[in-house]
């Protein structure tokens, strides 16, 4: 873990050397139906703008958690703001689907415990 | 000992928080014929790859023939946390061109997809609220005699369960489920808010082809909702199509008049057509609409900015 931690504050640094790789909204004049959706949910007017350090956060932190660096980018490229903000809050306390085999196992145990 | 009497403690706080919905959906008797998805695909899953095998499956029913649990391990699975999670679950939808639909968290919604013939992806915590076991699943059928729900789940092909089980294990993951349609149509139980929140972020990574089916299908369904215009527009706008984002945005607003973004942005699409005049009036209805947002109380002074420009 420790090792992995290492290389990806290494990998974090030199991603801001590629930062044109996240992308950027096209044309900034027009209001976007992402934050037109997004008042309408919140019922305010305010626009959440995450920033790109923050998206180099996140990359960091996947990478931490075992993915690819370039694997990193395209899934953070294919979140959105929101979701991305999700994600930094906490990775370790997320819900992660995993496996039925623990829950037999745990089945097991208590059943060892009763017996 | 303790430690089973603890377990017993946690159990039962997790039964008695808040109320669970399957006594009224039986009641209802809504559903009287039994229910089962046969065509869905089966993926086993891998050690703790329920997620891409989950994933694998209902995107293969949407029409992604490519989308195998071994591709999509790539893009969803976090070896370190040895699980999928949910935003990545949605990324990765939007990578394979589909809308990632969130529904609506109660079962009568999930129960409104699955007859209408929609494989329903589920998060499901197996585990204890305080010792969660996150597992993604595909609930494929229901038997309304039985009250038991048919899911592809893990390395089973079809995990029966008891209504009132499912929902219990469904609810502790805050009914989160994932719905994924073939493109231009629409999930059956879709609300046009979230139909939105799913389809806006398309746009904004600039998947045209998808968000436009996707608008386009928003707008035959509901005729009164401006953001599908709105959508449209947008998107004719950033591709530089200026005559189709004046029409679109005029869809909106023959919709929605007190919408001051729509005025907004059609401003902005005139401008790009030289038709300096009306730019100028649908800036000036953009401020007086919100008095009190400041971007639209800019509207006029941005515009004629742009005239400027343009002339220059």
């Amino acid at each position: 873990m420790k090792k992995s931690l290492i290389y990806g504050t290494t990998f974090f640094f030199g991603s801001l050397v590629f930062n044109t790789a996240f992308t950027a909204p096209a044309h900034a004049d027009i209001v976007s139906t992402q934050e037109i959706v997004t008042e309408q949910r919140a019922g305010i007017n305010k626009t959440q703008l995450t920033e790109q350090l923050e998206r180099a956060d996140i990359q960091e932190q996947l990478v931490r958690y075992g993915v690819d660096p370039q694997e990193a980018l395209a899934r953070i490229d294919s979140m959105t703001d929101a979701e991305i903000m999700e994600l930094t809050a906490d990775m370790e306390e997320l819900p992660a689907g995993a496996s039925a085999v623990t829950v037999i196992l745990l089945l097991f145990i208590i059943w060892i415990l009763i017996r | 000992m303790r430690l089973l009497v603890l377990f017993g403690a946690l159990l039962l706080s997790a039964c008695a928080a808040g109320p669970l919905q399957y006594d009224e959906l039986v009641e209802s008797n809504q559903y009287t014929t039994a229910v089962e998805l046969l065509d869905t695909p089966f993926h086993p899953q891998e050690a703790y790859q329920c997620g891409p095998a989950a994933l694998a499956t209902i995107l293969q029913v949407s029409g992604v023939d490519d989308a195998t649990p071994e591709r999509l391990a790539d893009q969803v699975y976090l070896p370190e946390r040895q699980g999928s999670l949910q935003m990545e679950l949605l990324g990765a939808t939007r990578r394979a061109s589909r809308v990632p639909y969130v529904m609506a968290p109660t079962l009568d919604a999930l129960m409104t997809e699955v007859y209408a013939g929609n494989p329903v992806l589920v998060l499901q915590n197996l585990g204890l609220p305080r010792w969660p076991m996150w597992h993604y699943a595909v609930v494929i059928g229901y038997d309304p005699e039985d009250q038991q729900v048919v899911l592809r789940s893990g390395t089973t092909e079809r995990e029966i369960m008891s209504l009132r089980r499912f929902e219990r294990t469904w609810k502790m993951a805050d009914y989160w489920a994932l719905v994924v349609t073939e493109p231009g149509v629409l999930p059956e139980s879709a609300e046009p808010l979230r139909y939105f929140e799913a389809v806006a972020p398309l746009e904004q990574q600039q998947r045209w082809d998808i968000a436009i089916e996707a608008y386009q299908a928003a707008a035959e369904a509901w005729p009164g909702e401006a953001t599908s215009f709105i959508g449209l527009g947008n998107i004719a706008y950033q591709q530089q199509r200026y005559g189709d984002a004046e029409f679109n945005y005029y869809q909106a607003i023959e919709i929605n008049p007190e919408q001051a973004a729509t005025y907004f942005n059609l401003a902005w699409a005139l401008v790009r057509q030289n038709k300096f005049n009306a730019a100028r009036s649908a800036a000036n209805e953009a401020a007086q609409l919100a008095a009190d947002d400041e971007r639209m109380q800019q509207a006029p002074a941005l515009i004629e900015q742009a005239i400027e420009d343009s002339q220059g």
